[in-house]
């Protein structure tokens, strides 16, 4: 006989054990597959859209985008009035952790929000989540105007195991470049012009730290952005950044060591050590560090365009944004179209998803963007700005579009970077890793992955 | 459904042998009640523990097809540096999260014992608040009160120990005790609500009988209270030891696990693996682990004191 307190014990042990010989591996399953995909050649007409029937269009997006969508679901409900949108609005992070698996249900939004990189992106290609949209983008003319490089991180391999080439699986609406926010007043007070280069900048942080200001500003509780965006900065600036894209996409013989990259990383420990960074960053979140910089603590920001929206809505001319020039003498940024949209290979109403982001990368659409104090990819030189500091944000835009050098993310090379450049910058600065001890754990990192990436 | 079967036939037993007139095991289809919750059990705890613990045993991002990799997720749980530790940090937190709050709501229980307090109610609904907040809001409050700009280094700036101060979650050797020290602030009103329950149910012939003996008050709360409260105490630790070993949500809100790796749980390691880096296996091989060590922990604390409750 069974006692009691043994079933439910008796009971797991049975199911694991049924399940274990049904022999199935996890995800072999049966799922839906993708819908037979109609190239297009022409954009999508509202007679194409209305034979659809009445449906609904399923939306996820990051909270980043939800005053765009407002504005955009009213203006597309009222083209197309036999569809209804159906946004569901995530935080970055809770999207991050759900947007894959969701895509991969039978039920997948037919458009979604997503993002660049191999954990993301790459394993949404490799399970044939995403319509490719090349045809999106010629039909309705997206890329007029815009660097080709640009879309090397939306252009995947079939397999979803190599990006920078193969057909465009995203297209963000928005660019967000990283750059130096510096605050007018404050340089004026300091007799500081503003920075343009790499040597300009640490001028003025020397000219700022003996004039009992805050050199830069800085939150990074969630080990976030000292060793992405800071870093990336500082790596924008002395190495190569053909070298550092290879290194980010996985190429064969690349490596985080070079001379380019440890100048950063000891720029970065130096400015550690001389006190540049906000006391206590590391015990402050990135929104409190945004909150306190827009209050008038720190002379100058580092991070991506989109702070600037906080800062405008504080006060739309109290700062600047700018690009620097790295020691070859060019613009070279962090950058990319912006977080990627995507449309749902399983999608049934596929002309309907195509039309929404028809209209929301149309030129038309932009101001719409640039009315929030973003950079919309479409029109950056036809919008109107909120106020000087928007002004600023849209020119540096400009000059990276027309002759700049745009970097991938750090973060995109693997599913686990975040977190090795995150912890370890914070113990770079701590001064528990050397620059070597860096260098190596993120290689290490780098090389682990590549392996089991390429089996 | 291999359960259902089985459970109509104990059905079927348990009837006829009611019929055969054997009252003691009529018993048998007072199984038949505890069905509904048992489905809901196996559905929603028994499939997916089983599920966790095949995965566990497999090479899979949670999306493509999965291959075998037999021990290998368990060694690299055992094996990595970094996962290692966070099993560490994660015996570190038993201590604040379970052996302070249990000796201040000792502390607390037998202060109260002895002098009369006026607004006890009040007291007792204010010490237990931390337990009903929202663990997201008492983070963010206690990330601004450790904060560089916060009220501690406020406080030392005052009293000249401002060489002192430093932004307490971000610093490398106060961090983990920081985050720990939240975790206190929550669990003690727990544990003195239970305590306080638990005396009033001690005789009070027993503390009038110390008394008579000449029982001072160290005497009295080590032979009287102590002994009394033990189930209360057993019940408190099991809880408290189970909230420190999957703490996530304070570590989750204050530090992200840093600075560097030094508050980093399982249970954050065990989130990224499933949700971030996609590491399934590693992910569900980190859980087995957990949930065994939660269950030896707890187990080994209920039977000491039960053990002792015999004697």
């Amino acid at each position: 006989m069974i006692r009691t307190r043994r079933a439910p014990l008796a009971a797991a042990i049975g199911i694991t054990t049924v399940v274990l010989l049904a022999g199935c591996a996890p995800g072999s399953g049966q799922r839906t597959g993708p819908t037979e995909t109609e190239e297009i050649t022409e954009p999508v007409t509202v007679e194409q859209v209305a034979e659809l029937g009445d449906v609904t269009l399923r939306v996820w997006a990051d909270a980043g985008e939800e005053s765009m969508l407002d504005a955009l679901v009213e203006q597309y409900e009222d083209t197309y009035d036999n569809v209804t949108v159906d946004v569901t609005i995530k935080g970055w992070d809770d999207l991050m952790g759900t947007v894959v698996n969701a895509m991969n249900g039978d039920n997948a939004p037919d458009v979604t929000n997503g993002n660049q990189g191999f954990a993301i992106m790459g394993t949404m290609v490799k399970g044939g989540m995403l319509r490719p949209i090349d045809d999106v983008i010629a039909a309705y003319g997206i890329d007029e105007g815009l660097p080709e490089s640009g879309f090397d991180s939306m252009r995947w391999n079939d397999d979803g195991t190599q990006w920078g080439s193969g057909n465009i699986y995203g297209m963000g609406g928005a660019t967000q470049p990283l750059g130096l926010f510096y605050n007018r007043a404050k340089l004026e007070e300091l007799g500081l012009g503003v920075p343009d280069s790499i040597g300009e900048v640490e001028e003025a942080l020397a000219t700022a730290k003996a004039g009992g200001e805050t050199p830069i500003q800085l939150g990074n509780s969630d080990q976030y952005p000292l060793g992405s965006h800071v870093l990336g900065i500082l790596i924008n600036m002395y190495a190569d950044p053909a070298e550092v894209n290879e290194w980010i996409a996985g190429g064969a013989d690349a490596s985080f060591d070079s001379p380019g990259i440890r100048a950063a990383l000891e720029k970065l420990a130096e400015w550690g050590e001389k006190g540049y960074f906000a006391a206590g960053y590391d015990g402050r979140s990135l929104d409190d560090a945004v909150s306190a910089y827009g209050e008038g603590d720190g002379v100058f920001f580092l991070g991506g365009s989109f702070n600037g929206s906080k800062l405008a809505a504080v006060d739309p001319d109290a700062f600047g944004y700018t690009l620097l020039r790295a020691e070859s003498g060019e613009y070279v940024t962090t950058g990319t179209f912006g977080t990627p949209w995507h449309i749902s290979s399983k999608s049934t109403i596929q002309p309907a998803a195509i039309a929404f982001l028809g209209m929301m990368l149309s030129p038309e659409f932009a101001q719409t963007y640039a009315d929030s104090s973003r950079l919309p990819v479409a029109d950056l030189e036809g919008v109107t700005a909120t106020g000087s500091m928007h002004q600023s944000q849209l020119d540096a835009a400009q000059a990276l579009f027309a002759d700049g050098e745009f970097v991938g993310y750090l973060d995109w090379a693997t599913p686990t970077m975040q977190r090795t450049l995150g912890a370890g910058a914070q113990e770079l600065l701590g001064g528990r890793m050397s620059v070597d001890e860096f260098v190596e754990s993120v290689q290490s990192d780098w090389s682990d992955y590549q392996t089991e990436r390429t089996g | 459904m291999t359960t259902a079967p089985a459970v109509r036939a104990m059905a079927g037993r348990g009837a006829r042998r009611a019929r055969s007139g054997r009252p003691g095991r009529a018993r048998s289809r007072h199984y038949l009640y505890l069905v509904p919750g048992f489905v809901l059990y196996a559905v929603f705890t028994l499939t997916p523990l089983a599920q966790t613990i095949q995965y566990s045993f497999y090479d899979w991002d949670g999306i493509t097809e999965a291959t075998w990799a037999g021990f290998d997720n368990y060694v690299a749980v055992v094996t990595d540096p970094v996962s290692r530790s966070t099993f560490g940090h994660s015996i570190m937190f038993i201590f604040f999260y379970t052996v302070l709050p249990t000796v201040i709501g000792l502390l607390i229980v037998a202060v109260m014992n002895r002098v009369r307090i006026r607004f006890l109610t009040v007291f007792r609904t204010v010490l237990f608040l931390p337990q009903i907040l929202a663990t997201v809001v008492i983070a963010v409050a206690w990330r601004w009160i450790f904060a560089q700009d916060g009220p501690i280094n406020a406080t030392l700036e005052l009293l000249g120990l401002g060489a002192l101060s430093r932004a307490w979650l971000g610093d490398f050797t106060t961090a983990l005790p920081a985050v720990g020290l939240i975790g206190t602030w929550i669990m003690y009103g727990l544990c003195m609500v239970l305590f306080i329950g638990g005396v009033q149910k001690i005789p009070v012939e027993l503390y009038e009988a110390a008394r008579i003996d000449g029982a001072g008050p160290i005497r009295e709360f080590f032979s009287v209270t102590l002994p009394g409260l033990r189930g209360e105490i057993s019940i408190a630790l099991v809880l408290t030891v189970t909230n420190a070993l999957r703490n996530f949500d304070i570590v989750w809100n204050t530090t992200s696990g840093g600075p560097g790796t030094s508050t980093l749980v399982p249970s954050y390691l065990i989130y990224e693996g499933a949700f971030v880096t996609r590491e399934v296996g590693f992910a569900a091989a980190a859980s087995v682990v957990l949930t065994a060590l939660i269950l030896v922990i707890t187990g080994a604390i209920t039977r000491l004191l039960r053990v002792g409750a015999d004697r």
